[in-house]
Parts: C-alpha cells; sequence; structure tokens
C-alpha cells in the first residue's frame, strides 16, 4: 500500500482535493457531476498519456494544441464537403500524424531543439488551420463524430472507452515492449542508447508521431464536443498536457514514465476545474490554476531530487579525469 | 591599442548579416511592395515595431545567457492591464511607475522560480505566462481595461502616436533601450558576466560568478523591458485584456534568434536583434500589402525560424575551435 | 561466427599493427602494436595521457585509426560504431558507465536485444531476468536483475557493464581503471570475477593505474607512454619497479628544475578537512613562496581538494585559515576577493569562455578593477592595459586582444587562463595541471613563470599528474589516493619511484617519519 503510494504520489492530493469539493458543496458527488468530470479527465489523459512518452524521452512537444485545431478543422471540413465519415475521421488523425512526423524530422535529422522546433510548428499549424478557416467555424451536425464524445456503448461514455483502451495499450507499450523500454532509455541516458545501438533517431521520430497522433484523437473529440471546428480550438492545450504528465510524476528529464500517473493527473486538473467551476469562480483561475499546478509539481520534483543526492546511494559515476586525446 | 584586429567575415556575418538582408529586402520594395517607402507607412512600421524590439532587449540578454523567457506575452498582457488600471486610478506617473514594477515584478517571479525552486527556466516561464495571462483575464472580468475616451487627448494617450522630428515616439523609446542595452551588454561587469555565464557555466563558476545573480539580473531585465514596452503597446491600442498579444514570446524570440544570437548562449548581438525585428515587419508589410492574410504570416514566421534555426545548428555543430573533435565523438 | 578455427594457446585472439590515431593537433597513438591471447588478462598500463584511453576506444568502435590495422582471429577487423564491436564478441567497459540508471538490471543488460513475444510484443522479462541471473552467478555475484541500476553502488555498476559483456558471449572484455571508485572489498571481488573470466576462456584487457591489481592479476603486460609501445612482457618477467621505470623513463634531464626558495610564513593551512566521500581528513600546509605539488592516480581526490581552497566544494569538516585567519569561502567570489587564483584541469569544459575574447577570458576575474572611476563602466582602455600586462609578460601569441580564445594554440590558452588565475592578486594560486596538453615550449615558460611568482613571494598549490613536472617544479609534494593525503615527500625523498608507489600500492610514505627513524 505504501509502496503504492510512493509510485502514484498523486493519490493523496487527489483524494484529499475530492474530500474538500465532497464537503464544501453539494453537487459534486452527484453522479451526473462525476461522470463530466471523468469523461473530461478522459478526454485530457489521451493526450497525456502519449506525451508520457515524449517527456519520458525526455523531450516536450508543444505543438499538440495547434494539432488539436488544425485536425478538427479536417475532419469539419471533410465532412461539410460530403466525405464519408471514416474518411473524415482518418484525415484529422493523418494530419496530427503528419505534424508529429514533421516535428520529429525537424528535430532529428535538421538538429533543432525540439522545445523550439515545436514551438515554431506550434504558430505554424495554427496559422494553417486560421488560414484555411479564414477565421470562420466549420459547423456540422455529424451523429457519428458525436458518438465519439457522447456515445455509451455498454452504458460507459464513448471518450472513457477510449482513454482506458488508450491507457492500457500504452501501460503495455512503455512498461513491456521493446519499444517502450527503447524510449525511457533514452531519457535516461541517450549517450548510452547510442553506443548500445539502439535506433536513437527512429524512436524520437515515432514518439512524436504518437504525439502527433493523439493530437488528432483529441481534436476530433474537441469539435465531436462542440460540432465544429475553428483556427482557435485548443489554445493552450500544450499546458494542459504537459502539466498532466508533470503532475503524474513521469520525470522532466526523461528516463521514468508512469501511465496511472498521467491518467490520474488528468482526472486531478478536471476535478479542480469542476470544483472551481462548481465553487462559481470565474474562469480565469482555472488558467491560473493549472500554471501553478505545474510550477508546484515541479518544484516538488526539484525538491525530491535534492534530497535523493544528498544521502541515496552512488548514481552512475562522475567522469573520472582521463584525457588521453 | 595601437594592434590591428582582423575581423573575419565570418564574424562580421553573425553581427552584420541581418542588416544586409534588411537593407536588400528594403531596397527591393519599389518592386515587390509599391508604397511602401511612403512615409506614412515607414513611420508606421517603426511604430508598430517598438514593443517587439524593447523586449527583444531583453530576451537578447535571456538568450545570450542561455536561457529563454517564454512568459513575455503573459508579463505583456498583465503589465498592460494593471498600467491601465493605475492610469485610471492616479493618472500618467502612476501608470509609468506600475508598468515598469509590474514587469518588474513578473521577472522576479520567473527568476525566483528558476533559483530557489530550481525549476528548468523554459518550464518555469512556461508555467508563469499561464499564471500572468490567468491574472490579466481576472482583472479584465468585467471586459478589458482601456483608456477613458475623455483621456484620448492626453500627453500619455498620445504617446503611442506622436512624431518626433519625423520619428514616431515609440520607435526613438525603442531605440533608447537598444542603446541602453548595448552599454550594458559590452560595458558593465554584470554584462560582461552574462556573456561569459552564457558561454560557458562551469567556467563561469570558477571565475567566481554567481548563476543565481545572473539568473535574477537576466529575468528582472526581462521584466522591466516588458513595462517599458507596455506604455508604447497600450498608449498606441488604448486597450487590453488576458489575451492580448498572444503568441508574443515567438515574435520576440524569433527577431533574437533570426538576429544572430545563438542558442547556446555566450554572444548577444544587439544590432542583429535591432534588424531582425524590423526585417520580420517589413516582410509581413510586404505580405499584408500583396494581400496576404495574417494566418499566412504565423506560417512564414514559424518557418522563418525553424529556418534560422537549423542555419544555427548546422553553424554551431560544424563550426569552430574544436568542433571537428567534438564531431568525432560517438555521443552528439 | 562457429566457423572460426579453434585458437592455440599462444596464438593472438586480436593483433593490432602499427595503429595510429591522430586528432587535430594530437597523434594520441603512434604505430602502436598489442595483442590479445584467448584466456588471458592482458593489463595495459601507462600515465595519464599514455594513450590507454584511445586505443580502447579503436578497439570499442568509438574512434577509427588513421592507419594500422586490427585483425581479431585473422580476419580484419574494423568496427564502424560502437554496436559493431559488440557483435564481434569485443566488449568495453568504459570509466563512464553506458548504463540507464531508470532501467532495471536485466533490462540494462538486454538493452537493444531484448527477447520478445512475436503477437504481444512484450519482452519476455522471465527469461531476461533468468538470464541475468544466471549470469550473475556465472560471476559469483548476488544482484537482483529487477532492481534499478540508479539505485546500485559503482562496484555493481560494474558488474552489470560485465554482465552486459557476458550476455553478447564477449570473447574479449576491455575493462578501463574498473577499480577507480571502488573500496578495498570491492576490488578483491571484482579481482575474482575476472579470474573467473579467465577461467571461462574470455580474455580481458585490463587497464589499471594500480600496480598491485596489475602483478595480482596479469598474465602480459603492455606499457604504453606518450602513445607509443613501449614494452610487452610476461608479468613474471618484470617487476613493479621496472614497469614504473618503463611507465615514466623520459630523459630527466629535460624537465625544469626550479631554484631553491627560501621558504616564507605559512600562507594556506588546512586540519582535518573533509567534504562527503571525496575528501577525507587532509591535513596540508603551503608557505609563502614555495610550490606545493599534489600527485596521485586520477580519481584520488585532488581536483576536488583544490576547488575546496577555492569555495568550489563545500568543507563538511575540519578548519582553513588563510595568512593566520579563519578562511571559509561560500563560493568562489569569496575565495578572489582574498586574493586566490585558479586554474581548471579542463580547460575546455570549465576553463575557456569560447565565446569571449582573449582579453575578455583575462578580465572577467577583475572586472571591478578595470572600470572608470567616475562611470562605474568598463574601460576598454583599462582591459587593455591588464592585457598588455599579462601579454608581456606570459608572452601570448595571438593576433590581438579581440581574438576568440578558441582560436589560439592549447598553450596559449593555458597562458591566458593563467592570466585570469594571477588577475586577482596572485598571493595563493591553486593550479590543476598548469602544462595539460601543452607543447614543450609552452611548458617550460608557464614553468619559469611559476618560477618568477614564487620568487616575488607568491604561494603555489600545484595539481598535476605529470610525475616530471610534479617532482621538478614543487618543492614539497603531497600524495592522494581515495581522497586522502598517504604520502608526503620532500628533498630528498621526492622521486617518481615513491610518488607512483604512495599512488599506486597503498603503502604510505612521509617524510617526516622516515627522518625520525
Amino acid at each position: 500500500m505504501i509502496n503504492a503510494l510512493k509510485k502514484v504520489p498523486l493519490l493523496v492530493p487527489l483524494v484529499l482535493v475530492m474530500a474538500i469539493l465532497a464537503l464544501s458543496t453539494d453537487t459534486f458527488l452527484s453522479v451526473g457531476n462525476l461522470e463530466n468530470v471523468l469523461v473530461a479527465a478522459a478526454i485530457l489523459a489521451i493526450p497525456g498519456v502519449a506525451m508520457t512518452f515524449c517527456l519520458a524521452m525526455g523531450e516536450f512537444d508543444l505543438s499538440i494544441g495547434s494539432t488539436v485545431s488544425l485536425a478538427g478543422v479536417a475532419c469539419c471540413s471533410a465532412l461539410i464537403a460530403g466525405l464519408p465519415l471514416a474518411f473524415s475521421l482518418l484525415a484529422a488523425l493523418g494530419v496530427g500524424a503528419f505534424i508529429g512526423l514533421a516535428n520529429g524530422l525537424v528535430i532529428t535529422k535538421l538538429g533543432v531543439t525540439p522545445f523550439i522546433a515545436t514551438l515554431a510548428t506550434m504558430v505554424i499549424v495554427r496559422g494553417a488551420s486560421l488560414a484555411y478557416t479564414d477565421g470562420h467555424d466549420q459547423i456540422v451536425s455529424s451523429p457519428g463524430l458525436k458518438y465519439l464524445v457522447a456515445g455509451r456503448p455498454l452504458g460507459i461514455p464513448m471518450p472513457i472507452v477510449l482513454a482506458v483502451a488508450v491507457a492500457a495499450l500504452a501501460w503495455w507499450t512503455i512498461n513491456r515492449t521493446r519499444f517502450g523500454r527503447w524510449v525511457c532509455a533514452i531519457g535516461s541516458n541517450r549517450d548510452a542508447a547510442r553506443m548500445s545501438g539502439l535506433p536513437v533517431d527512429r524512436i524520437r521520430i515515432a514518439v512524436y508521431v504518437l504525439v502527433g497522433l493523439s493530437g488528432g484523437l483529441w481534436g476530433l473529440l474537441i469539435s465531436g464536443q462542440l460540432q465544429k471546428g475553428n483556427g482557435q480550438l485548443g489554445l493552450g492545450f500544450e499546458l494542459d498536457a504537459i502539466t498532466v504528465v508533470v503532475l503524474g510524476g513521469t520525470a522532466l528529464l526523461g528516463g521514468r514514465a508512469s501511465i496511472i500517473g498521467t491518467v490520474l493527473g488528468a482526472v486531478m486538473i478536471e476535478t479542480i476545474r469542476n470544483g472551481l467551476n462548481l465553487l462559481n469562480t470565474p474562469p480565469a483561475y482555472q488558467r491560473i490554476s493549472v500554471g501553478l499546478l505545474l510550477i508546484a509539481a515541479l518544484a516538488l520534483l526539484a525538491l525530491r531530487r535534492r534530497e535523493r543526492r544528498g544521502a541515496g546511494p552512488n548514481r552512475v559515476p562522475a567522469r573520472v579525469q582521463e584525457s588521453a586525446a | 591599442m595601437t594592434t590591428r584586429t582582423q575581423i573575419p567575415l565570418g564574424r562580421l556575418w553573425d553581427t552584420w548579416g541581418v542588416t544586409a538582408l534588411l537593407v536588400l529586402l528594403v531596397l527591393c520594395t519599389p518592386v515587390i511592395a509599391p508604397g511602401f517607402l511612403e512615409i506614412e507607412n515607414l513611420q508606421s512600421v517603426l511604430r508598430e515595431s517598438a514593443y517587439v524590439g524593447i523586449v527583444a532587449v531583453g530576451m537578447t540578454f535571456a538568450i545570450a545567457s542561455g536561457a529563454f523567457d517564454l512568459s513575455v506575452g503573459g508579463q505583456l498582457a498583465l503589465t498592460s492591464v494593471v498600467t491601465l488600471m493605475a492610469f485610471n486610478g492616479g493618472g500618467t506617473a502612476a501608470a509609468v511607475a506600475a508598468a515598469i514594477t509590474t514587469g518588474l515584478l513578473c521577472g522576479l517571479v520567473n527568476a525566483g522560480l528558476i533559483t530557489q525552486l530550481r525549476v528548468p527556466p523554459f518550464v518555469a516561464t512556461l508555467g508563469s505566462l499561464f499564471v500572468f495571462r490567468g491574472i490579466a483575464y481576472l482583472l479584465t472580468q468585467d471586459g478589458p481595461r482601456t483608456l477613458p475616451y475623455e483621456q484620448v487627448d492626453s500627453p500619455f494617450a498620445k504617446l503611442g502616436s506622436l512624431n518626433f522630428a519625423g520619428l514616431p515616439v515609440p520607435f526613438l523609446i525603442m531605440a533608447g533601450v537598444f542603446a541602453a542595452g548595448w552599454v550594458l551588454m559590452h560595458r558593465t561587469a554584470i554584462g560582461r558576466r552574462t556573456l561569459a555565464y552564457g558561454s560557458s557555466p562551469s567556467a563561469a563558476r570558477f571565475c567566481g560568478i554567481s548563476d543565481t545573480r545572473i539568473r535574477l539580473f537576466v529575468f528582472a531585465l526581462v521584466g522591466v523591458t516588458v513595462g517599458i514596452a507596455a506604455l508604447t503597446y497600450i498608449t498606441r491600442v488604448w486597450t487590453a485584456d488576458g489575451s492580448a498579444q498572444d503568441g508574443f514570446e515567438l515574435k520576440v524570440i524569433a527577431a533574437v534568434v533570426l538576429g544572430g544570437t545563438a542558442l547556446k548562449g555566450g554572444k548577444g548581438t544587439l544590432i542583429g536583434t535591432f534588424s531582425a525585428v524590423f526585417l520580420v515587419s517589413v516582410l509581413n508589410e510586404v505580405l499584408v500589402s500583396r494581400g496576404v492574410e495574417s494566418a499566412y504570416q504565423r506560417i512564414v514566421l514559424g518557418c522563418v525560424l525553424i529556418v534560422a534555426l537549423t542555419i544555427d545548428g548546422l553553424r554551431t555543430r560544424f563550426a569552430g575551435p574544436g568542433s571537428f573533435r567534438r564531431a568525432l565523438r560517438p555521443t552528439s | 561466427m562457429g566457423s572460426d578455427p579453434p585458437l592455440r594457446g599462444d596464438q593472438a585472439l586480436l593483433e593490432v599493427d602499427d595503429l595510429t590515431v591522430e586528432f587535430p593537433g594530437i597523434r594520441a597513438l603512434d604505430s602502436v602494436r598489442f595483442d590479445i591471447r584467448p584466456a588471458e588478462v592482458h593489463a595495459l598500463v601507462g600515465e595519464n595521457g599514455a594513450g590507454k584511453s584511445t586505443l580502447l576506444k579503436v578497439l570499442g568502435g568509438v574512434h577509427r585509426p588513421s592507419s594500422g590495422e586490427v585483425r581479431l582471429a585473422g580476419a580484419r577487423y574494423r568496427p564502424r560504431r560502437p554496436a559493431d564491436a559488440l557483435a564481434a564478441g569485443i566488449a568495453v567497459i568504459y570509466q563512464e558507465f553506458n548504463l540507464y540508471p531508470d532501467l532495471t538490471v536485466a533490462e540494462n543488460v538486454f538493452s537493444g536485444r531484448e527477447p520478445h513475444s512475436a503477437i504481444s510484443r512484450g519482452i519476455r522479462y522471465a527469461e531476461i531476468n533468468r538470464r541475468t541471473s544466471d549470469l550473475f552467478t556465472v560471476l559469483g555475484v548476488d544482484i537482483d536483475p529487477t532492481a534499478a541500476v540508479g539505485g546500485l553502488t559503482v562496484s555493481e555498476q560494474q558488474l552489470v557493464e560485465i554482465c552486459k559483456a557476458l550476455s553478447v558471449d564477449g570473447r574479449i572484455i576491455v575493462m578501463d581503471e574498473p577499480t577507480a571508485a571502488l573500496s578495498a572489498d570491492e576490488v578483491t571481488q571484482l579481482l575474482g570475477v575476472v579470474r573467473r573470466l579467465r577461467d571461462e576462456g574470455r580474455s580481458v584487457v585490463y587497464v589499471s593505474h594500480r600496480l598491485d591489481e596489475v602483478f595480482a592479476l596479469a598474465d602480459r603486460v603492455t606499457v604504453l607512454r606518450d602513445g607509443r609501445h613501449i614494452r610487452t612482457c610476461d608479468i613474471a618477467d618484470t617487476d613493479p619497479d621496472g614497469l614504473v621505470r618503463d611507465m615514466v623513463g623520459r630523459d630527466v634531464e629535460s624537465v625544469f628544475h626550479r631554484d631553491q626558495m627560501s621558504e616564507g610564513k605559512v600562507v594556506l593551512e588546512l586540519a582535518g578537512v573533509s567534504a562527503g566521500r571525496r575528501l577525507r581528513d587532509i591535513d596540508l600546509t603551503v608557505r609563502a613562496g614555495e610550490v606545493v605539488g599534489i600527485g596521485g592516480i586520477a580519481g584520488a581526490g585532488q581536483p576536488e581538494l583544490s576547488q575546496l581552497i577555492f569555495g568550489a566544494l563545500a568543507i563538511d569538516f575540519g578548519t582553513m585559515s588563510l595568512n593566520g585567519e579563519p578562511f571559509k569561502p561560500r563560493n568562489p567570489g569569496d575565495a578572489m576577493a582574498r586574493g586566490i587564483g585558479f586554474l581548471h584541469e579542463d580547460r575546455k569544459a570549465a576553463g575557456n569562455l569560447p565565446d569571449l575574447s582573449i582579453r575578455q577570458n583575462l578580465t572577467i576575474s577583475v572586472l571591478d578593477k578595470v572600470r572608470g572611476a567616475f562611470t562605474r563602466l568598463l574601460a576598454p582602455a583599462k582591459e587593455s592595459d591588464v592585457y598588455a600586462g599579462y601579454h608581456r609578460r606570459l608572452n601570448v601569441k595571438a593576433t590581438g586582444p579581440d581574438q576568440l580564445i578558441g582560436q589560439l594554440s592549447g598553450g596559449n590558452q593555458q597562458k591566458v587562463l593563467l592570466g585570469r588565475a594571477l588577475a586577482p592578486g596572485g598571493k595563493l594560486l591553486l593550479l590543476n595541471e598548469p602544462t595539460r596538453g601543452v607543447d614543450i615550449g609552452a611548458k617550460a615558460e608557464i614553468h619559469r613563470l611559476i618560477n618568477l611568482l614564487t620568487a616575488d613571494g607568491a604561494a603555489v598549490l600545484m595539481v598535476s599528474s605529470d610525475l616530471p613536472e610534479l617532482l621538478g617544479v614543487s618543492d614539497r609534494v603531497y600524495v592522494m589516493a581515495g581522497g586522502e593525503i598517504v604520502g608526503h615527500l620532500t628533498g630528498d625523498d621526492r622521486t617518481e619511484e615513491n610518488v607512483v608507489a604512495c599512488a599506486t600500492t597503498g603503502r604510505r610514505v612521509f617524510s617526516e617519519e622516515l627522518t625520525k627513524r
């Protein structure tokens, strides 16, 4: 039990926040409200899970918010053009994958720092989305797209089904497969990964494609909810996605990944948002809260790291001077 | 000193390359964008570039020290809102004081996060970007803060639109900030130490340079430049809320990087930054005059940034002393 | 590789012929030959900079030879990347481990070669854990295959690296200073493991500074010096003294000998100083006008000692005093304010400010002194005066003060950095490897400069792994091993043999005690 708590340190604060909300509002514990929280958390968990791979590798993707917008626009405009639903969904995912591939190639082949490269694609993709829509909403009325967010197979909301499937697959991949372990290996010691002959660049590209794909799916869910796509969709979402992962305990410097933590991180953020809503605080607080959560989580991580360094057993030793060449 | 120093072509290009491009672009404008060279248009370009340029001075220091400040957009929104509130409450003096103080405080918050809580600079400023914007939203829940209509003829409200000797006042302020920045970077101890720290943090440590002090200086400086920029910004647009200048950080970082300040730190060229600010705005102006929408301008800006960084990456990979040996090593 | 012909005892498994490796400006290996026989432990010894690491990196596929050939079991062996070496059965264990601290032991051992299910893509954890366990049993050690590597001790991590080598069925296992960071018990365990490897029929190349280990373990030994092959022989045909002579044996005449100085009053005194696991119970004095040398093998704590005095490393126990007053610097700035100058041993990583000019590199430690009296701004004229002063004194060869420091030769870079160390006042100088990577001419100039400085009353503490320099330039020598001072040599006791003996065999030699007897 204590071990489980150590692995997922978010559990305690999450239960605390929930308890506070249960006591201070009448509505938090109602079935309808809890379902709202979980559906929102499920939607956030999907990109969070993909971003977990990215952070486990020690890198970031800031372009995911713009991907949401362009993927949503792609799907909606395909539907408006009268193309079949399946094609429209694939178009959105394809856009996401393409953006991810572009990120991966720019980062690995051109050697641009991930953070700046994805910052640039963030602007480019947002620009493309705004340019394509010309600032207008692409309004659709598609029951099929709606089913993605509002459908209830076996009575369970569809986003939750999706999120559980994605999270389970991701958990298996990161903890049990070669690809997942290689991602962590790169995050843990990239030089060693190169020395052991791991296909480092290919793995990095694959991870960016994964993040792009999840951004595409996220776009579909958001567009499905709103039944429209536009250039403003997903503004600032990159912060949400990164915060979820950091809250979940995946180290910023890479090497470790916690899918369960990420899922709980999503629940945490949406619980707080929901609570702020129920307590009638202005929406601006929600923006602040995510930023503060990110900083707080990072500060805590840094503190823990410092403690560990103080007393813990030896890590890989520092280079001992011997400069022959 | 009487020793004549040969300046290699590469270093000349690092400092003046962007300026050359700018001149070239301006020389082409009569053909590609007729009407660009009219006085009023030029004045407008100078005026609109000012607030990006002013913050770019602070950002040049930040990048030269090896860090980014992603929160400048949030800082600008928050500072603008607070400044408008202060002006409405206490007039011009209060507004100026509020702008500088708010900017400075934002910078100190960032520095505190980085030095005291040990959060890496770019994540710290990514978080604080949202916090600053959030606070700005909070202060403008009842609608954007604006200059009251009866004040539009006050000197403060006109600051942004006045010309002096044919030059827009915001541009003059920007030029002043650049001049001050140049002195700070090249003629003061803290400026030199900032470059030294950016060049090699570990070597700087053994020169007695404190990283806390450098971080504090750099992020406070960014804050102050944001404060000054906010003054030129709000006296131009007269209104601000939480969403003011979305994506501002990118414009600023792009200008600095394009100007030739290396991402790895240690080198800052304010002349390059100055020219790059105008290169981007002239490019935008040309695009606008050819009927390209603003959405495409983002795309162009993003691509320009990637190209600039690819070149920066290639330069650091294949140039400079010892690079060959670095390339020989298995680890990159 | 099933078709390899069986090899007989004295037939070489791997042969290195006329191997030359050049880097810009340096010839790291010069026509070196070397061979490894099946089932032998072959020790490779030499001073720092002798070229051992370069040789290992050629075998490991990190560096490519400029000329010469390597043959493995008779066939040409030309690894293009580290993975090739591994595939050929050559596993090199570098001092800086190639491990993933966040992954488990078994995951590290099988990284890149994990057996996995074709359907679920899952790694067969049961199999790799079992195989790892089996390998550890062969090695005679007990490490949990599912533990995270980051939580292991250095010696356990070393064993994980060895296990990795066994898992590819490495025929040749190369170890670079495997015992540098191990305790005595751990060393004994490791030696046992190496013997087991040999008994299994594997060949081990064992690089070590510790001659006691070499004699306890090796079948043959090869000595390198200055990138050249000096000698290869059976271990029985040599003794520690002979080996030390081979390692250091160079023309002693060419080394600088300093003028005898009279000793002044005590400038620096350390009493019982400890810092973490790096430094233990250090007692030391430095007087005005003398050069005190600190010797020892790499990793014994010499640079840490100088960093501690400079305020860059926190002191846990003990006291320091400077000119008779208590001295407790909180950071290098404090130390510089008290007139202490510092030269880092790693010029590239922690010395040069590569984007700054020579002048700026010189004045960075004394910016307060080059400011205008009135404006408080940096005065280029004053900076140039400082530059001109050191330029003459240090004889820096440069096109001018605005040249970037990275464009200078190593020797001239070092002179600039020496100038930077002198600038705070030059009362006490902490010089780490003052002539590392510097050509002969510049070396002599730097030695002459140190001599001049002490004649002016400066106190110098010099860390050097270059034995002739250590003995020729310093008046007294402290020898360190494992973070402790294990020897203090004055007068005629300052011999290379004594230093090497102290540093490598665990013997303690203190001149005070010798004279008492």
